[in-house]
């Protein structure tokens, strides 16, 4: 019988993980495995096995890299690296939170995008690296950085930013 | 020909040399690049790990600009961009239902008449091998490359047809014009770690160092590169990374376009090559290119 958890997954998620017959070729040949806490082969049993606190919980779904070897690779056509990204999604909307520093970094970026339609570097690594706790990370990088213009200190406004917001606004995000 | 542009975010900033010796190759090559006006972040990549619609939508309305002005391609240098917009594409072509979404949430008709290109692919479609042999000026003779395709340019292998995803051979078609030589090596599709080198610095400096020693071993004079993430990862961060592994690698690490640019007889300044944290100058000189 297939659990709520399971379900509600692959109907979020449009993809089905009962073809997985536990190979493991995803996990071998995946490039973080080993920084994460459950292989990606043992996040789809699990997924199948409806534990959903111990895959929101887990590592793995938010240090997965989403380079789509797994997927790539998969004998049986399940979509592994869509499913990690989305169970992602979902740990985000639904408050689990086991990789603070990942989910701030995606937190800040979008909330610079939503100001000014573009990534501003000048205030989004201090942001960032306020936020996080890291106050001086990359300041070393900064003089190269402003010496070769490659680091702007006003943001640049491009017109098209209602539309940014109203994007923003109808995923309430 | 005449091809809209879309530089993104990191082109406008950190790879701005990517910028500068993309216009500068295209130029020389004939085509013309008109950038999308006041185009937006595409999400990449912190929008699709939150909500895979809204970093659906928000490339699109690059698409329906680019029909807008009555371009049927858009080239995107950056390989992040280049596989949302991409990924969008396929989406809005293949998925009724998402391509109404979209249309919806932007308030925006797409004919879906826009073809997303990487501009290696613009070099093989639009130029040829055959001629762009005939454009070069100074060849590249016994200069070892080695291409490094990372993740984005390939996968999704369905999404983005792109090239062969285990094995792909784009880049070293184009070494081969410039008369240079293509380094084989294991690491040409794995993984930077992208933006993680923020947010997870051991683990994407690890995953760096591998690409990067796994070249070195394998006798790379340079590594060649095709999008900002991998750039930052591979040349920003390669003096942290031997600081954290304890060894010296000193790998300069160029885009295709610079690497183009000197064969088609374009300046180091013109190309931006004094711009890196790795010295790319020396080996030139060494290798009698500049």
């Amino acid at each position: 019988m297939t659990s709520d958890f399971t379900q509600e997954i692959e109907e979020k998620l449009n993809l089905d993980t009962s073809p997985c017959y536990q190979c493991g070729k995803c996990s071998a040949g995946c490039p973080v495995r080993k920084f994460m806490d459950n292989p990606p082969h043992r996040i789809i049993h699990m997924v199948k096995m409806g534990l959903k606190e111990k895959v929101m919980n887990s590592s793995s779904i938010h240090i997965c890299v989403t380079c789509g070897v797994c997927s790539d690779r998969c004998p049986r056509e399940v979509k592994i690296s869509e499913l990690m990204n989305g169970l992602k999604n979902i740990a985000k909307e639904q408050g689990y939170d086991s990789e603070k520093e990942i989910i701030v970094f995606d937190k800040v970026f979008l909330e610079v995008i939503r100001e000014h339609g573009r990534l501003f570097e000048a205030e989004f690594v201090p942001f960032y690296n306020l936020t996080s706790g890291h106050p001086l990370a990359m300041l070393d990088k900064a003089p190269h950085l402003v010496w070769h213009h490659k680091l702007h200190m006003l943001p640049e406004r491009p017109k098209t930013i209602h539309d940014v917001r109203k994007i923003f606004e109808h995923f309430k995000k | 020909m005449k091809l809209a542009y879309y530089p993104g975010c990191t082109l406008h900033g950190t790879a701005n040399e990517y910028d500068i010796s993309m216009k500068a190759v295209f130029k020389e090559l004939g085509l013309e690049l008109i950038e999308i006006p006041d185009w937006v972040c595409c999400g990449a990549t912190s929008a699709h790990t939150t909500d895979e619609n809204l970093a659906l939508t928000l490339p699109f309305l690059h698409l329906v600009e680019t029909e807008k002005m009555k371009l049927d391609t858009v080239t995107v240098p950056c390989a992040a961009c280049f596989n949302r917009l991409k990924i969008t594409d396929y989406y809005a072509k293949n998925d009724k239902e998402k391509s109404e979404m979209m249309e919806h949430v932007v308030g925006k008709k797409y004919k879906k008449t826009v073809n997303v290109k990487h501009p290696l692919q613009n070099i093989i479609d639009d130029i040829g091998l055959e001629e762009l042999k005939k454009r070069v000026k100074k060849k590249l003779t016994n200069l070892r490359i080695a291409p490094y395709y990372g993740c984005l340019l390939l996968r999704p292998k369905e999404e983005l047809d792109f090239d062969d995803t285990e094995n792909p051979s784009i880049m070293e078609k184009i070494i081969e014009a410039l008369d240079a030589v293509p380094v084989d090596f294991s690491y040409k599709q794995e993984c930077c770690g992208a933006s993680f080198s923020a947010c997870k610095e051991e683990m994407a400096n690890a995953l760096t160092h591998k690409v990067i020693k796994d070249a070195k071993d394998n006798k790379a004079d340079c590594i060649m590169v095709a999008c900002p993430l991998c750039h930052i990862n591979l040349d920003l961060k390669q003096k942290d990374i031997e600081k954290q592994v304890n060894e010296q690698l000193n790998v300069p690490v160029l885009y295709f376009t610079q690497i183009l640019g000197l064969a088609l007889g374009l300046s180091a300044k013109e190309l931006s090559l004094d711009s890196h944290f790795v010295d790319t100058m020396q080996l030139l000189k060494d290798k009698d290119i500049i």
